[in-house]
């Protein structure tokens, strides 16, 4: 009935944009119904965010309870570890951007990577990992992290009929203040594109298309 | 992506409209004349879309000094017959109840539409009060959207229902309303706007007690009409059929219906119920006549349910109710609670899917909000602990609504008490009475203007003596960089705290820019000396604009970041910039050396100062005065 995406990371990473262009290129390529209800004020200084974005032909409430979404895009380890319980239980998938924010905490002790991984591994059916963050940051704009995610999701949206990449990538030339940050955008939109399209096999595909036809 | 203001051409089309902006575009549809407001989570983006397209209508839209004003002003408006709008948080109209209260006295003239935003779960706020209370109050009728998507007709059919009726509404919002985006089919925008009108000066308006009375009397009449027209009201609506019945109030019935439907439940009825207070009597009557027991499913306080109670005895009929004791209390609704309710009152098994219990749960660190890299409150706290764990100070630090409200969490541990906005200087003025600690007061330029003068006046006045540091960051930045009077905003009259603390009579009053910790210490010791002293109140004005603003301006103007690096050779691994300094950009190395984030380091040098050692430098040298012209 509705497809579930659970968008997590820490404030300021581009969460809520990176919900919104999912929303506008589900809205602008198809007639499904789309509802994303987004986290503002106190939370966004540097605090632990999730977004939910829901996508069906009817759509209600605007968040997902825990255990019901169907794909998570995070854009940080240790949230991505937080929201893993908001997974349905092996019927899911997460794509996580290989980064680690350490929280400003005196003396705090950082989990292992490995170990977060492992945790979310426990609970999907499939993970998938980026190096979007990486990417961005080697071509001067960090922010740019959060393209790559979009550009992923955009192949998997493509290949269950929601979403057309054309729309996804006229959305992404519009983003930016400055053409350096939009090229630099529209570089990584095409690695997390390319990406799923090495990665996204047929199974993955099928069992997200269920939920959409329930 | 579109802006809200490309959308004023635009009609008959579905866009993704933030649930503020439906409301703001409703009011727009509706020919709203004036909407002001004081910005707060999650309410502001309602005046921030009028705001943006102000002048291509030619409405009035201010950002008002606090909600009182901000009623006031609008309340003004409507009994001109102008309509108007004023939007607040919850906990705002606590600010603006005397007027509010007193509006529904008087009635008003054209079209006047109240909005609060509550925050169930109180994800930005200090309560999650349910303000559909206000209006059982202060006879004022209550309104919910059902749905997100109908939120931008509702706000439109409200106006005409208060132009109508000559009496204002109130139409609760919460969290998952406004901060949810949902397609929104657009209508038309009006060709002109009313924005002049005509005050037609009655004894009605002047509430002495005479006058006061006859309100009343004239204020049920009002009231009773529009108890009978809720009757037909088109945002409700009844479902279904079957042997026992739901009310779903507001966003609830979004939840219940998606459960119904998931799970295929019958022998039911839903009422979606749009207006909360009146109830539709008729309308509930006639379903519960045909049941043997109702669940009222409602965010928060069991307002809806109290009432149907009220209904079921007065009707004599003879229906169980079930309400909060299915669905719980406290905190917003979720599919999981609708599911968990349902399946109990309809008897029938619906599967949640909670978290599979044998699963481990890995412990993870906290990640509390802080404050952003290159905030200016970061180096103001460090000093002003740094001054504090030196001195051996006992200290308690009364603290207030904003971003440096963050400074309760570690490493700072700063804001000992946080009730509400202006509350630092209140409750201040409370414990110079009752402690021999030191009172440092923490307080930001917005907060100030909106609650602060007025216990700053009693400190003088009453000779307490506490220390005020009120923070200037030229905005008010936590709900989204709206102009306080503290800002620079042409055709505004920027009004410096400074001036504002002289002139109501403090006699210690500095400037400092925070990034200086030395003159930070320096300051808050003499002030602290000059309230020993004299026992009185000393102000410290602490000056540098929002990095978030500052950056944004820099990088606009195509100005090079200076990002920083640790010279590993001069760094002792004493921890403090990433411990104690805490800026989130400043990472320990396995060895306990310092390393700077290059994807978080904004650049703005603050942890120069910091360290012991000077191992903190630009990674390229770049000009301060240049940099200097954004930070102030």
């Amino acid at each position: 009935m509705t497809l579930n995406i659970i968008v997590v990371g820490v404030g300021g990473q581009g969460i809520l944009s990176l919900a919104r262009v999912i929303g506008e290129a589900v809205l602008g390529s198809s007639d499904f119904n789309v509802s994303i209800a987004e986290t503002h004020g106190l939370s966004q200084r540097g605090g632990s965010v999730i977004t939910h974005v829901r996508i069906g032909k009817g759509v209600f409430a605007p968040t997902i309870a825990e255990g019901d979404a169907d794909i998570m895009l995070a854009l940080e380890l240790i949230e991505a570890s937080r929201y893993a319980p908001y997974l349905r239980h092996k019927e899911s998938i997460a794509v996580i951007d290989d980064r680690l924010i350490r929280p400003s905490i005196p003396k705090v002790r950082l989990p292992n990577g490995d170990e977060l991984i492992k945790h979310i591994q426990e609970r999907a059916y499939k993970v998938f990992i980026i190096k979007g963050f990486k990417e961005a940051l080697k071509r001067g704009s960090p922010l740019s992290a959060n393209m790559a995610l979009f550009g992923f999701i955009t192949l998997i949206l493509e290949k269950l009929g929601v979403v057309k990449s054309e729309v996804s990538s006229k959305i992404v030339s519009t983003l930016g203040r400055s053409e350096r940050v939009i090229k630099v955008n529209k570089e990584l939109y095409t690695i997390g594109y390319e990406e799923a399209t090495k990665l996204v096999g047929n199974d993955v595909l099928s069992l997200l298309k269920k939920r959409l036809l329930i | 992506m579109g802006r809200f203001k490309d959308l004023l051409k635009v009609s008959n089309t579905k866009v993704l409209l933030l649930g503020n902006e439906a409301i703001a575009r409703g009011a727009i549809e509706a020919g709203v004349g004036v909407a002001t407001a004081y910005p707060g989570t999650p309410s502001s983006e309602i005046v921030e879309s009028l705001m943006e397209v102000k002048d291509e209508l030619g409405i009035y839209v201010e950002w008002s000094v606090n909600e009182k004003v901000a009623f006031e002003i609008a309340y003004a408006a409507a009994i001109s017959g102008v309509r108007s709008l004023v939007a607040m948080k919850h906990v705002g109209l606590n600010v603006a109840a005397d007027p509010f209260m007193s509006s529904a006295y008087t009635g008003v003239e054209e079209g006047f539409v109240v909005v609060s935003a509550d925050d169930p779960s109180m994800w930005s706020s200090q309560n999650e009060q349910d303000n559909r209370i206000y209006g059982v109050h202060g006879y004022i009728p209550v309104f919910e959207t059902a749905v997100v998507s109908e939120v931008k007709d509702l706000t439109k059919y409200l106006f005409d229902f208060s132009s109508k009726h000559k009496h204002p509404v109130l139409l609760r919002s919460t969290t998952r309303i406004s901060h949810t985006r949902a397609p929104i089919l657009l209508g038309e925008v009006p060709k002109k706007f009313k924005t002049k009108g005509v005050f037609k000066k009655d004894p009605k308006y002047v509430l002495t007690p005479a006058n006061a009375r006859r309100d009343k009397l004239a204020m049920l009449e009002r009231f009773s009409r529009i108890r009978r027209e809720v009757e037909k009201f088109p945002f409700n609506n009844v479902e279904g059929s079957g042997s026992k019945a739901v009310i779903a109030s507001g966003i609830a019935y979004s939840y219940v219906k998606e459960v119904i439907e998931e799970n295929n439940l019958k022998d039911v009825i839903t009422v979606k119920l749009t207006t909360i207070y009146p109830l539709p009597h008729g309308t509930i009557v006639n379903v519960l006549r045909d049941v043997k027991e109702v669940l009222v499913i409602e965010e928060l306080e069991p307002v809806v349910e109290y009432q149907v109670k009220d209904l079921i005895v007065s009707e004599g009929l003879s229906v169980k109710v079930h309400g909060k004791d299915f669905t719980g209390l406290p905190y917003e609704l979720n599919l999981n609670r609708i599911r968990e309710s349902l399946s109990k009152f309809l008897n029938v098994e619906i599967r949640t899917r909670k978290d599979v219990p044998e699963l481990r749960l890995l412990e993870l660190p906290a990640r509390p909000p802080t404050f952003c890299p290159g905030c200016p409150y970061r180096p103001l706290f460090y000093a002003i602990k740094m001054f504090i764990v030196s001195k051996k100070l006992r200290v308690v630090t009364p603290g207030d609504i904003g971003c440096y409200a963050l400074a309760s969490n570690e490493p700072f541990k700063l804001q000992d008490v946080v009730i509400e906005m202006g509350g630092s200087l209140g409750v201040g003025n409370g414990f110079s009475k009752v402690l021999d600690d030191v009172v440092i007061s923490f307080i930001g330029d917005s907060t100030f203007f909106h609650a602060g003068v007025p216990p700053l006046i009693n400190a003088v006045y009453n000779r307490s003596r506490l220390v005020a540091v009120i923070l200037d960051n030229e905005v008010t930045a936590m709900t989204g960089h709206q102009p306080s009077p503290a800002s620079k905003v042409p055709e505004k009259r920027r009004i410096l705290i400074e001036d504002v603390a002289r002139g109501i009579g403090v006699r210690f009053v500095k400037v400092v820019d925070p990034f200086r910790i030395d003159v930070v210490k320096k300051v808050l010791d003499e002030a602290i000396e000059f309230t020993r002293k004299e026992n009185e109140p000393a102000v410290i004005v602490v000056r540098r604009r929002c990095a978030l603003e500052a950056f944004r301006e820099m990088r606009r103007a195509g100005i090079e970041i200076p990002i920083h690096v640790v010279d590993k050779d001069k760094c002792v691994a004493c921890g403090i910039c990433y411990n104690w300094f805490g800026c989130p950009a400043i990472i320990p190395l396995p060895d306990g050396k310092a390393s700077i984030d290059p994807g978080l380091c904004i650049g703005c040098g603050a942890c120069v100062n910091v360290c012991p050692v000077k191992a903190i430098r630009p990674a390229k040298p770049y000009k301060a005065e240049e940099l200097n012209k954004y930070w102030f």
